[in-house]
């Protein structure tokens, strides 16, 4: 983000009436000092994001704002998320102005200081490099394997993580349930170095060594928060593989669905969405997990027929499919 | 009750862990059956008997999934037909610490090709955190080899999560 006094705001799927009220709300503010700039462009770029999340452009705009940005959602149905400010519809222009007020009070030192740093701190230590476009530790977690790069993280907490993308091994004192908590974390929060190797041996001596997929896995169901990767497409015919080791990793029972309906043909996330009923979210969660630990085959065409029916295998008996759930039900996990 | 269509069926290699699969979560012991051919099974008949483990879940209603465990030697493996005919689907274990595990793999795969095909499979790899003969990777490429991704876990037969979760698989398989 280039440096700049202007507060940043990208609007996205809003009604007619509704951009109009942001109009008019950021006018009147603009008559008290606030200098900032309107567009409908590029999510990332922006320091506050608004929306509508009825809309498909709204809702596509939510999915590719970053943890860290501040989201103005329009919306009729109660909901919530991480820097996330729910304004009901229909849209009161006096009650906008009065939360934009608010919003623009709090981002003011964030404006002054964080917004206008780099978003990785580089360290005084000159093997330091700036970020990379990564926006959360899932994220710098996949850059590292990609580039095969040798990462030293200092997470908020001041825990100490290292990445050997060139071996696909992270070495942490702390288990990856402590980790998994970071996954959604924001880069601009935690401290990126990078490390040669000399200094990566003598800085790891004598520490556990895990494989890097358990914590990409890990990181790709806790950290995508329903945003697909850069890059990729829910249009595009995706395959497993193989199976997740579900027995060794975190999963959501919905998981195992989404992985029968993927390891038998390729299948678009949209259809996915569309045949299962499972919230986007899980199947983009799902997904960026089990391409970060190379279980996906991404179709080099994109299917243009989005007919789910020929998707469901030939049905079984209605006996035989209650008995199954039965049986499910029956053996539910940790009982 | 071999002929009973509620029925899963647990193979795979002596010591690969049927019996203690079985065990963590049925509603009983398994208990290791003596069965006389039937008359259904008559073809079978000069074989005089065959051993197998045995046990079931109930349902809330009251039915029973059984739950079989198939012998593990290969020169019982006439009765692997028999006892997988119309049954719900297949547990395969896998014991990692064979010398060549991946072959036990291809082996049972093979011998269980047509049940599989009509139902499903799921392949619980045991042992693995004491010996190295295999990675889940290879298991994985094996499977990918033989155009086949069924789900490969790594389990600890005696946790009945982990034996849960294969189940659950198996469940997921053939209801999608």
């Amino acid at each position: 983000m280039t440096p700049t006094t202007e507060l940043v705001i990208s609007s996205h799927g809003l009604l007619e009436d509704e951009q109009e009220a942001l109009g008019k709300a950021l006018e009147f503010l603009g008559t008290s000092g606030l200098n900032y700039q309107l567009h409908s462009g590029n999510v990332q770029k922006a320091h506050l994001v608004v929306l509508n999340d009825e809309t498909d452009s709204g809702k596509s705009a939510l999915l590719r704002a970053r943890a860290g940005q501040v989201k103005l959602v329009f919306s009729s149905t109660p909901r919530s998320g991480k820097n996330m400010i729910l304004v009901h519809r229909p849209v009161n222009i006096t009650l906008l102005q009065n939360v934009l007020i608010r919003v623009f009070g709090k981002m003011q030192d964030q404006l002054q200081h964080s917004l206008y740093e780099p978003r990785v701190k580089a360290d005084a230590d000159p093997r330091a490099e700036p970020a990379s476009q990564d926006e959360t530790l899932f994220t710098t977690l996949i850059y590292a394997k990609e580039k095969q790069k040798l990462l030293c993280l200092t997470l908020p907490d001041l825990t100490k993580l290292y990445i050997n993308g060139q071996s696909n091994t992270f070495i942490s004192e702390n288990d990856i349930n402590h980790l998994k908590k970071f996954a959604p974390t924001a880069l601009s929060e935690i401290k990126l170095s990078n490390i040669d190797e000399a200094h990566f041996s003598a800085e790891t001596r004598k520490k556990p060594i895990y494989a890097l997929h358990r914590l990409l896995w890990t990181s790709g169901i806790y950290g995508s928060e329903g945003r697909l990767l850069s890059g990729h497409t829910m249009d595009r015919p995706v395959k497993l593989r193989a199976w997740p080791n579900f027995t060794r990793n975190d999963f959501l029972p919905q998981h195992l669905k989404m992985a029968a309906i993927i390891a038998r043909r390729p299948t678009t996330l949209e259809q996915l969405v569309k045949q299962t009923g499972i919230a986007r979210s899980d199947i983009i969660n799902f997904y960026n997990a089990a391409y970060a630990v190379d279980l996906i085959e991404v179709s080099e065409t994109r299917k243009i027929d989005d007919n789910t029916e020929h998707l469901h295998t030939p049905a079984l008996s209605q006996a035989r499919q209650g008995l199954l759930s039965k049986l499910a039900s029956r053996l539910k996990l940790g009982t | 009750m071999m002929l009973d269509t509620n029925k899963i069926i647990f193979t795979g290699p002596v010591g690969s862990g049927k019996t203690t699969a079985i065990g963590a979560i049925s509603d009983t012991p398994p208990v290791g059956t003596d069965v006389s051919c039937s008359d259904e099974s008559a073809q079978i008949k000069d074989t005089t008997t065959v051993a197998m483990d045995y046990s079931y879940i109930s349902l809330e209603d009251g039915t029973r999934i059984h739950l079989y465990g198939t012998p593990g030697q290969d020169r019982f493996d006439f009765m692997w037909n028999i006892l997988s005919k119309n049954g719900i689907g297949l547990v395969l274990l896998v014991n990692n610490d064979h010398p060549e595990p991946v072959i036990q793999l291809d082996h049972y795969l093979d011998a269980f090709s047509d049940f599989i095909q009509e139902t499903g499979v799921v392949i619980g790899v045991t042992r693995s955190g004491i010996s190295d003969q295999a990675y889940i990777e290879d298991y994985q490429k094996r499977l990918s080899e033989r155009d086949q991704i069924f789900p490969v876990f790594e389990i600890d037969a005696r946790n009945s999560d982990d034996v849960k979760i294969l189940v659950h698989a198996l469940l997921a398989i053939l209801q999608n």
